[in-house]
């Protein structure tokens, strides 16, 4: 038996290899972007960076729409709160997914305020059924309202609750099967919380149902102490790297995106990150392509 | 169950000294009650374990306001910034899904909130500069607009143009304020070191964006009378009217045809 390609979510194509687009480079990837010299498939957005009412923000989207494919990538959905899902940011959401058609819309399995009042932080939830229950009815609902299927990213944390009743990885995909979502794997995260909770990160990207993923990140952390920071300011590590072609192998191809939020550098440090993302992908992932019947038939169309 | 949850990690995440102050003052200096919270292991504590989450939220808005009140900041200095953004966060968290609008209430907060009194003390100009930034700030992003031409207004007919009523562009803001903070924004722009204030002088400032740029200036009084009737939705019959009062009726006409030439130039007036 010859290894194949895993299922793909049908609304979550291999786009290749993007990166986070931040303001100090807007214009740089229009400028580049124009003449094709960006070096990157796609771009991701924060979606809240969008949600004004015009100016140049807007006007930078539009324009980098129009070269490369964007994927939505929200902070404020704050779909783990007790509180009442935010209507206004869903309007808002629903209204900037319009104007951009984006490739997805994605955002994080956590909660980022409570009792009305916004923390601005991608704060963890017990990893308890009840909260299995309350996520997945969320996002269900936002899933409607919306009139597509999100994908919810791991976060990095560090705390565990004493409430906690299985892993973080049972616990994410328990919500993803329940709620029929997908799932954003940030390995980056998945390291980080292995090393903060001590665990073995293989066992958690060997959780991941393939059908259900819909994009990876790769992203930099610093060490505090005796624990690791997802603080975005830095290269993906190489146990990062390592663990990325672990997934890489049994996932195949999936769109991955690289992120620097914090002392970002120029955008040629990010296209080479997606530059060995890329390379990575096709060291692990073509040989089992190239032996799959698809890639048979199709190098025979082309001979 | 998670109810409670989160509002007891919010409670921890925001306490005004810390996680650690926080359950000293209620009597668990040693942290045993978190132990059926969360839990911390041999490496890390529960307690300092949730302090990363405590500093982060602190350490995260005021950054952003000190980013979106860059002169303010500077003029306060990085302790002074800090009793600011805390006092404020205290009376005012945030509350909108996003975090660019969380300052959005420090300058009515520096105006008029009588927690914020100890602070006028210290920096009697202060809530005049959040002002400005404010207005700086909301100009940079408000809507998009199609802007009134010189052609379209060459083209009015005689008679239309004393009933005339200017629209402005969103991004339009009249500031008139008690203190001098030009001199401070200024400074900020130029990298320079804060100049201090000690004497409040009345000055109205201009707030608009043209081409995506945000941009203000000082004007003086008759033009600020001006904008302030045309913002208000006077005529401009009235706008002459008023610059008759101060010019007398020969030079009105002149000067408010001038005035409305440079606001539309500026991109200050949107189409009709």
């Amino acid at each position: 038996m010859r290894p194949t390609s895993p299922p793909r979510p049908r609304e979550a194509p291999y786009l290749g290899v993007g990166v986070g687009l931040r303001p100090p480079h807007y214009a740089e990837v229009l400028e580049r972007g124009a003449r094709g010299g960006l070096h990157v498939d796609w771009l991701e957005v924060i979606s809240e960076n969008f949600m004004v009412p015009g100016g140049r923000p807007r006007r930078i989207l539009r324009e980098v729409r129009a070269l490369l494919p964007v994927a939505l990538h929200g902070v404020s959905l704050n779909v783990g709160s007790v509180d009442p899902l935010d209507d206004a940011y869903l309007g808002e959401l629903d209204a900037l997914a319009r104007r951009v058609e984006p490739a997805w819309i994605s955002d994080h399995l956590c909660w980022t305020g409570v009792g009305g009042r916004q923390l601005h932080d991608l704060l963890p939830l017990p990893h308890a059924e009840a909260a299995v229950r309350h996520v997945a009815g969320r996002v269900a609902r936002v899933q409607d309202r919306l009139g597509r299927r999100i994908a919810l990213e791991n976060v990095s944390s560090y705390v565990r609750f004493a409430a906690d009743e299985m892993s973080e990885w049972e616990f994410l995909v328990a919500v993803a099967e329940a709620a029929d979502c997908g799932i954003l794997l940030d390995v980056n995260n998945a390291f980080v919380n292995a090393c903060n909770h001590g665990f073995d990160a293989r066992a958690f990207l060997d959780a991941i149902p393939p059908e259900r993923v819909f994009q990876i990140h790769l992203a930099g952390h610093s060490r505090q102490g005796p624990l690791r920071i997802d603080t975005h300011d830095a290269h993906v590590c190489d146990e990062v790297w390592e663990l990325f072609a672990h997934a890489a192998a049994r996932l195949g191809r999936v769109s991955t995106l690289i992120e620097w939020d914090d002392a970002i550098p120029a955008f040629d440090v990010l296209a080479a990150e997606a530059a060995r993302a890329r390379a990575i992908l096709d060291a692990v992932c073509a040989p089992c392509e190239s032996t799959s019947p698809e890639s048979r038939r199709a190098g025979r169309d082309a001979a | 169950m998670l109810d409670a949850t989160q509002r007891r990690f919010a409670a921890l995440l925001t306490a005004p000294d810390g996680v650690g102050a926080a359950l000293r003052e209620a009597g668990d200096a040693q942290g045993a009650s978190l132990a059926g919270f969360v839990a911390g292991d041999a490496r890390l504590d529960a307690t300092s374990r949730l302090e990363v989450y405590a500093n982060a939220y602190f350490a995260r808005i005021l950054d952003v306001l000190t980013q979106d009140f860059g002169a303010l900041a500077a003029a306060l200095g990085r302790e002074g910034m800090n009793d600011v953004a805390t006092a404020y966060l205290l009376a005012h968290p945030s509350r909108h899904f996003s975090i660019r609008h969380v300052g959005a209430r420090l300058a009515a907060y520096l105006a008029d909130d009588p927690r914020a009194a100890p602070l006028r003390v210290r920096w009697p100009w202060c809530a005049d500069l959040a002002r400005l930034e404010t207005a700086l700030g909301d100009a940079f992003d408000a809507a998009d607009v199609p802007l009134l031409s010189r052609e379209a207004l060459a083209a009015l007919p005689p008679d239309a143009w004393p009933d005339l009523r200017l629209h402005f562009a969103p991004c339009v803001r009249l500031l008139r304020l008690a203190w001098p903070v030009r001199t401070l924004r200024e400074a900020f722009e130029r990298d320079a070191t804060p100049p201090p204030l000690v004497t409040p002088a009345p000055e109205t400032l201009l707030v608009w964006r043209r081409d995506e740029s945000v941009r203000w200036r000082a004007i003086l009084p008759l033009e600020a009378e001006l904008l302030e009737a045309a913002l208000a939705g006077a005529p401009f019959e009235a706008l002459c009217a008023t610059a008759a009062g101060a010019l007398g009726e020969a030079a009105a006409p002149g000067y408010a045809a001038e005035s409305l030439a440079r606001w539309v130039h500026d991109a200050l007036l949107a189409a009709q």
